[in-house]
């Protein structure tokens, strides 16, 4: 029972240091965040990056997306300048 | 027993895994805004807001939705010949972050920093100041809180909290921040939109009223868009502004301030493409009356209407606009003005909640996308421009030079559309039980009044402006605006010894990083 017990908490303690682990640099690597704040796990998208992200996605197509996915990408295009717009000439 | 004790294990630990699995996968975490830092050259410009006055001072009062308000009070009373020039360092910072739990539901929050170079700093210093030295101030103001939400199995968006709302009359009428409750429902090629949003409650200032709810300023907006193809869009739309703040006009002796007042706004828009060319417009007119206990009744009816063209010239775009709103000259109960939403926090008319972007103008008109800091003074502060109203025509071009570096110019004519300055007689004008409207403008005159009016026409002048940029980062530009406004007849004469007064100009140097 104990063991059962043990292995479930090891197995979930794993699983919530999983994400800790895959971010690690190996000895090899250099680490880019520290030295160039790239590719940092906490990295957000800027509002333009964001932008030129969903234009890329936008411009596959139906070769990769469906026509609802593509609507759905249009709209979110639409938030994002209207968003863009507000923080920028709202007075 | 060794049976429910396993069970109880496994489902301890599922559900530890489960939540730690949720809060891995559920929120998204945004963050954006910008930073502006602009140096400022200029002859009229301060750190604030304002109108460029015909007798060439600028004014800390723009025009309420108010017909018979008092006396605007006179900022910054500088000679207005020879004017010496200004130069301050503005800056504003703002910050978003909005905390996504999917497509369909999030919580938006804004905040908003602005300080001058050397302005005020520690216990000294509050909102929009903190640049003094050792700084420390408590300047931290909260625009926008508002959770955005889909209700489930439905096509209705729903917007609660204090958010921006602009018209769909491109904001002549209301462009703010403000608390409500706003539903866009999509369908198919229809939008509709119904939303309220409470201004003011007066009962916060009031001394004799304390139920909440009852003394407010209340917006009621509808709106319905109906895409007829790709390429062409039509909406009408319906403001309701219904100032119920009886205490202010109880309260206020001097009659400065009227209730009930009650506004309709009714407007029809379109959108359109054909091939290269984008089109866009709208008519508008507003309805009202006020009630006041203090000073009779007064009508309002306004009318506004726009046209808009752009299209790809050359390596850039050709813009150009024009904009009509209707004024009033005061010489019945009748205002004609076209009324524009201003802050009356307890009665006290302040800032313009209202701009026209579209002109892309520096000093001639409040357009937004130019300022980027608390400067805020214009020639039309407010659409309104003191129960004128304007003729505002402008022409511009946009071009990318290269990836980095991007100029745009821009030209425009502006006119009061009816001319109400300086011939003022508030004894012959005062509002009473039989109707008559007190005129706005309360401005001394410097010479005698002329039959029409006390300024010699309605053109306000022409603005030359250009902007360029270079991209320093992706998110990183630096910024050159110049302006030079010629003034018109409106102010012929009407500096000290009835001179003519300087023309404004501004020049910033601006930094600006956005995330």
């Amino acid at each position: 029972m104990k063991k059962i017990a043990v292995m479930l908490l090891a197995a979930f303690s794993m699983s919530v240091a999983a994400p800790v682990f895959a971010a690690e640099i190996t000895k090899e690597q250099k680490d880019q965040c520290l030295l160039a704040s790239k590719n940092c796990a906490s990295e957000v998208d800027s509002i333009q990056k964001k932008i030129r992200k969903l234009n890329a996605e936008i411009k596959k197509g139906t070769k990769v997306y469906s026509p609802d996915e593509i609507k759905k990408l249009n709209d979110k295009l639409k938030e994002t300048n209207k968003f863009l717009d507000e923080m920028m000439a709202n007075p | 027993m060794k049976l429910n004790k396993k069970l109880m294990v496994i489902a301890a630990a599922g559900a530890l895994t489960a939540a730690s699995a949720t809060s891995a996968l559920a929120f998204e975490n945004e963050f954006h805004g910008f930073y502006n830092l602009k140096y400022f050259i200029s002859n009229y410009e301060t750190s604030s807001f304002g109108f460029l006055s015909p007798d060439g001072q600028s004014r800390s009062t723009a025009t309420v939705l108010n017909p018979t308000q008092g006396t605007p009070v006179v900022t910054n009373r500088i000679a207005p010949e020879n004017r010496k020039t200004s130069n301050y360092f503005d800056q504003r910072a703002r910050i978003f972050y909005t905390a996504k739990a999917n497509d369909d539901l999030k919580l938006v929050t804004g905040f908003e920093l602005d300080s001058v170079f050397g302005d005020r700093a520690q216990g000294q210093a509050s909102r929009n100041n903190g640049g003094a030295l050792e700084s420390d101030a408590t300047n931290l103001e909260t625009k926008w809180v508002y959770l955005d939400f889909k209700i489930p199995s439905t096509p209705v968006k729903v917007t609660a909290g204090i958010q921006p709302v602009k018209d769909a009359l491109k904001g002549i009428f209301l462009d703010a921040d403000i608390a409500g409750i706003n539903t866009v429902t999509k369908l198919g090629p229809a939008t509709l939109g119904v939303g309220y949003f409470r201004a003011y409650d007066q009962s916060f200032f009031s001394t004799s009223r304390t139920n909440r709810g009852i003394d407010n300023l209340d917006i009621v907006a509808l709106s319905a868009d109906y895409n007829i193809n790709k390429d062409a869009k039509v909406g009408v739309a319906y403001y309701l502004y219904n100032d119920n703040r009886n205490d202010l006009d109880i309260n206020t002796s001097s009659a400065t301030f009227q209730a009930p007042l009650t506004v309709h706004v009714f407007g029809v828009n379109g959108d359109m493409r054909l091939g290269k060319l984008g089109l866009s417009g709208f008519a508008a007119m507003q309805q009202g009356t006020v009630h006041s206990k203090n000073s009779g009744r007064a009508t309002i009816s306004g009318y506004a209407f726009n046209a808009a063209a752009k299209m790809p010239v050359g390596p850039g775009t050709l813009r150009s606009a024009f904009l009509y709103a209707s004024g009033d000259d005061g010489r019945d109960g009748i205002n004609t003005a076209w009324q524009s939403v201003t802050q009356t926090q307890n009665g006290v008319i302040s800032a313009p909640a209202n701009t026209y972007n579209e002109s892309n103008m520096m000093l001639l008109n409040r357009a937004a996308g130019m300022e980027g800091t608390q400067s805020d003074v214009n020639i039309v502060n407010s659409i309104n421009n003191r129960n004128q109203g304007v003729i505002l025509a402008t022409i511009g071009y946009d071009t990318q030079i290269t990836p980095k570096f991007y100029a745009n110019a821009n030209v425009g004519v502006a006119w009061a559309a009816k001319n109400n300055a300086g011939s003022v007689s508030t004894t012959s004008n005062s509002t009473s039980s039989t109707g008559v409207t007190t005129r706005t403008d309360i401005v001394t005159p410097n010479r005698p009044v002329g039959p029409g009016g006390f300024n010699g026409t309605n053109f306000l002048g022409t603005e030359i402006n250009l902007e360029t940029g270079y991209k320093m980062y992706d998110n990183l530009t630096a910024k050159l605006q110049a302006a030079y406004v010629i003034l018109g007849g409106y102010y012929a004469g009407t500096a000290a010894n009835g001179k003519d007064p300087e023309d404004p100009y501004t020049a910033r140097v601006m930094l600006s990083y956005v995330f």
